[in-house]
C-alpha cells in the first residue's frame, strides 16, 4: 500500500471509530450512579444491618436453635417501613427512641447517624 | 532502529514483563507480610494487634507488634490480602494489597486516637470504666456480675443506654430467658434470685448507661514482651443452613456482635492428629463439628434424634482411641463417634438414673464423667452403665467437671461455692467450701438471699464466688477451678484439701474455665476479657494474651499437648470461630524486618 493509500485508509478507521463510539454512547444505559454514592448506600445499609441485629433481633427475629424455629417475641418486622412516607418514617423512628412498655426507647443508644443507619436497614425489611 | 522496531521491542518488553508477573511462582508459594505501627504522634506503639485474612481463605491471622512498633507475619499463602490493626482508643488503620510468592510486603500504619471509644471496649474494660465513688457502686458491680453474664460477656450488656423503664423491660425478660436462648412461654417463672434484684438492676443501669455517656474509660494495658509475642489464627465455622455474619467481632468499632448466627461452638478438642472437634448446641443440621486446621475445612457430624432433628451438644472429650465423646443436650444420654468407623452411638439411660449434665470429662480408664443437676455421673464405656453419685448438700447447682491424678471425679456447685470430689475407690462424695467474696456496701437483702434463695452459675448474689468450669493436672496434685464471679483462680491440693486463691490481673474477667496444659500450665478463659490467661504455678505469675475478635465470649480452652509449647485452642461461642493460639519462639519473634 502506497503512503497516500495508508492515509486514506487510516481516516476511514478513524472514521469508523468515531461512528462506532458515537453508536455505543447512545446505546448505553442511563449514566451509572455516582461510584461514591452508590459504595455510601451500601456502607449505609451494613451498618444498618448491624445495628438491627445487634439490637432489635433479640425480639423482632424469630430464634433457630437446632432445626427448631421460633416466632419472634416481638412483632415481625417486614414490610413496616415498606414504601413509607416521610410522616411514617418520623413516626417509626420517634416509636423506636421512646420504647413502650415491653421495648426499651433506644433515643439514648444510638445517634441520629445511627438511626439513619438503622431506618435505612428496616427499610429493606 | 526504526520507530517501527523501537515500538515492537517495547511491546514485547510489556508483555514479558506481564507474564512474569503472572507466573505459577509468583502466585503460588508464601509472602511476608511486615510493617510498623506508629501513633499520630510519630512514636512506636508496642501490642497493637495486626490482621490479615485472604479473600479466598476461611481463617484471619493476626500478630502483634512488639516494643519499636514492628510486626511481621509467619509466611502466608499468596493471594488478594486485607490488613487492619487495632487498638482501643484508637481508630484502625487499614491495607488491601496483593501478596506475591517469596515477597515481602511492607505495610506501615498509623492509628489515630478516638475521644469516643465506647463500642471498642471489652466487658472488662466497661466494667472497669462504671463509676466506682462508693461501696454501694462496687455492690452494684457485683450484683450486676452475679446476674447479667453468666451467658453472655458484659460488653453486650453495657454497649447500650436505655432509661431505667427501658433496662426494666430488658431485665425482666431476662428473668424468664433461658440459657438455651428458647423463647419463654407464658407459663415460665421468673428465676427468683434475679427477680429480687431486679428493680435495683434496671435503676442503676438507668444511671450508668442512660442519658450520659461514658467520658472517662479505663482500658486495658496493651500485651508487652513475650504476651505479644503469639500467632492467632482464627478460623471460620460457617453454618450449613444460613451465610455468616460480615459483623463477627473483628472490627472493634461495630462493637459487641450479635449472636443471632452465633453461639457454635462450646467445647473444643483436638484429637491425637491434630484435628479439632466441637460441641455445637444451637447451629442446626449439626451434632459435632470437626475443623481441619491444614485448610480451615469444617466438616459437619449429624446425629438424628428419634424425631428425626440433629442431636444438641454441648460438651466433648476425645479419648486413647480417638473416640469422641459428647454429651447429648436431646436425650440427657453421653454419645460417641468413632471415627474409624464413621458411626455414632448413644447410651441409652434408663429412667432410674438422671440426664447427663452440660460438661464432660474422660478418666483414665475411658469412662465419660459429667455433672448432673444435684451430682456427677459416670457411664462405664465397656457395658454402657450408668451410675450417678449425689452431691452431699443438693440444690446448690452443678456445673464443670474434671479428673485428678488419682482418677477422683471433682465437680463444681457454683450455687453453693462448693467443690465435690468423688472419691473413684469408695464413691463417697465430700466437699470442699469457700468462703463468700468480702464486698463493700453489701446488705441484709445480700445475706438473706444466699441462704433463702436459689443462686446458680448464672445469677445470684453478689458476695458469690461460683466456681465455674475446673482443670485436673493428671500428672500433678492440684484440680485447678475458675471462681467465675469473683476473678479468682483456686487451687485445690488433692491431698490434703488445702485451698489457695489467686486473683486475676484484673477485676471483671470472670473466668469460666481452667485447663492444665502437658507442661502444667494452667489456661483460663474469661468470658469479658476477650483475652486467655495462662498462669504459671512453678512462679505463680499470670500472663494476658489479648484476642482479635471483640466478643469472643469463650466457654472452654483445650489444647494440642504434640507441640512444644503446647498450643491452645479456644471456641468463640458468640462469633463462630475457633482461634489457634501459637507462641513464636526466639528465632521468630518480630524485632526486625
Amino acid at each position: 500500500m502506497t503512503m497516500n493509500g495508508v492515509r486514506k485508509f487510516s481516516f476511514v478507521l478513524m472514521g469508523a471509530y468515531v461512528i462506532a463510539l458515537s453508536a455505543s454512547m447512545s446505546a448505553q444505559a442511563p449514566p451509572a450512579v455516582n461510584p461514591a454514592a452508590a459504595a455510601a448506600d451500601k456502607d449505609t445499609l451494613k451498618r444498618g444491618e448491624t445495628l438491627f441485629y445487634q439490637g432489635c433481633s433479640l425480639c423482632h427475629l424469630g430464634r433457630i436453635i437446632k432445626d427448631d424455629k421460633y416466632q419472634p417475641m416481638g412483632p415481625a418486622l417486614t414490610g413496616v417501613l415498606k414504601d413509607a412516607t416521610p410522616d411514617r418514617e418520623a413516626d417509626v423512628r420517634q416509636f423506636i427512641q421512646m420504647g413502650t412498655l415491653r421495648m426499651p426507647g433506644w433515643k439514648y443508644a444510638f445517634s441520629p447517624k445511627e438511626f439513619d443507619d438503622l431506618i435505612a436497614y428496616v427499610k429493606t425489611l | 532502529m526504526s520507530k517501527a522496531t523501537w515500538l515492537l521491542s517495547a511491546l514485547a518488553i510489556v508483555l514479558v514483563a506481564i507474564a512474569l508477573g503472572t507466573s505459577p511462582a509468583a502466585q503460588s508459594g508464601t509472602g511476608t507480610i511486615l510493617g510498623n505501627i506508629k501513633g499520630a504522634d510519630g512514636k512506636p506503639m508496642e501490642g497493637v494487634v495486626v490482621s490479615a485474612r485472604a479473600a479466598d481463605k476461611s481463617f484471619a491471622t493476626s500478630v502483634f507488634t512488639d516494643r519499636l512498633g514492628n510486626y511481621s507475619f509467619p509466611g502466608l499463602d499468596t493471594g488478594k490480602y486485607q490488613l487492619w490493626a487495632q487498638a482501643v482508643g484508637f481508630d484502625g488503620a487499614r491495607a488491601g494489597f496483593q501478596l506475591a510468592g517469596g515477597a515481602k510486603s511492607e505495610h506501615n500504619l498509623t492509628l489515630t486516637p478516638i475521644v469516643d471509644m465506647t463500642r471498642q471496649l471489652t466487658g472488662t474494660e466497661f466494667l472497669m470504666s462504671l463509676p466506682e465513688n462508693t461501696p454501694a457502686d462496687v455492690r452494684m458491680k457485683h450484683v450486676f456480675v452475679s446476674n447479667c453474664i453468666g451467658c453472655h460477656t458484659a460488653s453486650w450488656v453495657l454497649q447500650n443506654r436505655f432509661d431505667a423503664a427501658g433496662w426494666g423491660a430488658i431485665v425482666s425478660l431476662m428473668t424468664r430467658f433461658p440459657s438455651s436462648g428458647k423463647p419463654p412461654g407464658p407459663e415460665v417463672k421468673p428465676d427468683e434470685i434475679m427477680n429480687a434484684y431486679r428493680a435495683e438492676l434496671a435503676i442503676w443501669l438507668g444511671r450508668v448507661r442512660g442519658a450520659q455517656p461514658l467520658t472517662t474509660f479505663k482500658t486495658l494495658p496493651r500485651p508487652t514482651g513475650e504476651a505479644a509475642q503469639i500467632v492467632v489464627t482464627e478460623f471460620d465455622l460457617p453454618r450449613p443452613d444460613m451465610p455468616l455474619m460480615t459483623q463477627n467481632g473483628s472490627d472493634w468499632n461495630e462493637g459487641t456482635p450479635s449472636r443471632y448466627v452465633g453461639r457454635a461452638a462450646h467445647d473444643v478438642w483436638v484429637d491425637s492428629k491434630g484435628i479439632v472437634w466441637f460441641a455445637d448446641d444451637m447451629v442446626p443440621q449439626r451434632t459435632l463439628g470437626r475443623l481441619d486446621p491444614q485448610t480451615g475445612k469444617v466438616t459437619d457430624l449429624v446425629m438424628k434424634d428419634k424425631d428425626g432433628k440433629s442431636i444438641s451438644t454441648h460438651s466433648l472429650a476425645v479419648d486413647a482411641q480417638d473416640r469422641v465423646w459428647a454429651t447429648n443436650g436431646t436425650d440427657g444420654t453421653f454419645i460417641m463417634y468413632d471415627q474409624q468407623a464413621q458411626k455414632f452411638t448413644n447410651f441409652d439411660r434408663p429412667d432410674t438414673e438422671p440426664r447427663v449434665g452440660g460438661t464432660m470429662v474422660i478418666d483414665s480408664k475411658g469412662n465419660p464423667w459429667a455433672p448432673y443437676g444435684d451430682g456427677a455421673m459416670k457411664l462405664d464405656a465397656a457395658t454402657g452403665t450408668y451410675t450417678h453419685y449425689a452431691a452431699p448438700v443438693t440444690g446448690k447447682g452443678t456445673y464443670g467437671i474434671a479428673i485428678d491424678k488419682s482418677d477422683n471425679a471433682w465437680y463444681s456447685q457454683p450455687g453453693g461455692d462448693r467443690v465435690v470430689m468423688v472419691d473413684a475407690k469408695t464413691g463417697e462424695s465430700t466437699a470442699v467450701l469457700l468462703e463468700p467474696q468480702l464486698i463493700p456496701g453489701l446488705t441484709d437483702k445480700d445475706r438473706e438471699s444466699a441462704e433463702k434463695l436459689k443462686a446458680g452459675p448464672n445469677s445470684g448474689y453478689p458476695q458469690q464466688k461460683a466456681p465455674r468450669r475446673m482443670g485436673g493436672d493428671r500428672d500433678g496434685d492440684y484440680m485447678w477451678v475458675a471462681e467465675f464471679k469473683s476473678d479468682a483462680l483456686l487451687r485445690i491440693d488433692t491431698r490434703t484439701r488445702e485451698i489457695k486463691e489467686y486473683p486475676l490481673p484484673h477485676k471483671y474477667s470472670q473466668p469460666y474455665a481452667a485447663a492444665v496444659a502437658k507442661d502444667h500450665t494452667v489456661w483460663l478463659n474469661c468470658i469479658n476479657l476477650d483475652r486467655v490467661v495462662k498462669f504459671d504455678p512453678k512462679t505463680e505469675k499470670f500472663t494476658e494474651y489479648m484476642l482479635p475478635t471483640r466478643g469472643t465470649e469463650i466457654r472452654h480452652i483445650q489444647f494440642d499437648n504434640r507441640t512444644d509449647p503446647p498450643t491452645v485452642w479456644a471456641p468463640f461461642d458468640r462469633v463462630n470461630k475457633i482461634a489457634r493460639i501459637q507462641f513464636r519462639t526466639a528465632g521468630a519473634q518480630t524485632g526486625t524486618k
